[in-house]
């Protein structure tokens, strides 16, 4: 509960810082108005979102599924405001003359970004199972399945950031776009084992 | 984070965690396992669901455990069982030994 209070603030907060370093970007590069613009635009979407989310978790505090749906959105909204937040924080660096090139640090902290959004949604994904009188052959299949792929997600996702943070970028672009298809392939796989009927299926208690 | 520590650090408990891994249980089924009383048991249970590791629906007239852990929470499990099972089970074994041990056998005074 201390931590869902921790994220949900830090989602509060970080829109607003994103929302502070567009309108110093706008006031260092005015020709870009529009991309300013657009930025605090997301940011008070983002805003939007955690505070309906907010609401309606003190509308039924007790709820299992609102309190997961609620952490949900305030690891999203941390993540998107991050992604927001670093090139904003380098461009200003630039216009300011404190960065060279900002474009290939703002790349590869982005795909770092996305690494770590990665293996964080493979981390909740067995957390997220349907009720086990919902699920066939009293769910043991679908727990596997989903244990498995949180498993290859979140490795996926680490190894996805590990590559951005080591490897030149030349690299780094085709190395984590094999790591991202072979994730897929192999939740495809544990998918369609799945699906295939056993005959000795796990007696359901 | 407390809690999920908490809970792990029982070997019971992580028995518990290593049968539902396979498939959701019943907590008659789950007790079997373990040569503990029906209470302590659920005790067991009540840390576990508390630390949000599993969760508990009513099926009937009997409660079905089902994991519902976290990657990095089975990681620290599968670190807690490497570096902690082996020590606590040795220990666990020489406690019943030496109960069993001091009990007196039947007919004796």
């Amino acid at each position: 509960m201390a931590l869902n209070r921790i994220s949900s603030r830090i989602a509060s907060v970080l829109p607003l810082i994103a929302i502070g370093l567009a309108l110093a970007n706008w006031n260092a590069k005015p020709a870009a108005a529009w991309a300013w613009a657009a930025v605090i635009v997301i940011s008070v979407v983002m805003v939007a979102v955690q505070r309906r989310s907010q609401l309606a978790w003190s509308r039924s505090p007790g709820d299992a599924a609102s309190v997961l749906s609620v952490e949900s959105v305030a690891v999203a909204v941390v993540f998107g405001a991050l992604m927001l937040i670093i090139p904003l924080a380098l461009t200003l660096a630039h216009a300011y003359g404190l960065v060279d090139d900002p474009d290939s640090g703002m790349r590869r902290t982005n795909m770092i970004m996305v690494g770590a959004y990665l293996a964080v949604i493979g981390n909740a994904m067995p957390r997220m199972l349907p009720p086990t009188s919902s699920m066939p052959w009293g769910g043991a299949r679908v727990q596997a399945f989903q244990r498995q792929a949180g498993w290859t997600w979140a490795l996926c996702g680490l190894g996805y950031a590990m590559v951005w943070l080591a490897l030149p970028i030349d690299a780094a672009g085709p190395m984590s776009i094999a790591l991202v298809a072979t994730a897929m392939i192999v939740t495809i796989v544990q998918l369609l084992r799945l699906r295939k009927p056993r005959p000795h299926a796990p007696h359901s208690p | 984070m407390n809690k999920v520590f908490k809970a792990l650090s029982d070997p019971t408990r992580r028995g518990v965690l290593q049968l539902l891994r396979e498939r959701p249980m019943s907590a008659g089924e789950l007790s079997d396992h373990f040569a503990v009383s029906k209470p302590t048991m659920s005790a067991h249970f009540a840390v576990l669901q508390e630390a949000g590791l599993i969760d508990a629906e009513k099926s009937g007239r009997t409660i079905i455990y089902r994991l519902v852990m976290s990657v990095l929470e089975e990681a620290l499990l599968g670190f807690a069982q490497t570096f902690g099972w082996g020590l606590e089970s040795k220990r666990a074994t020489r406690v019943t030994h030496h109960k069993l041990a001091k009990r007196p056998a039947k007919g004796e005074v």
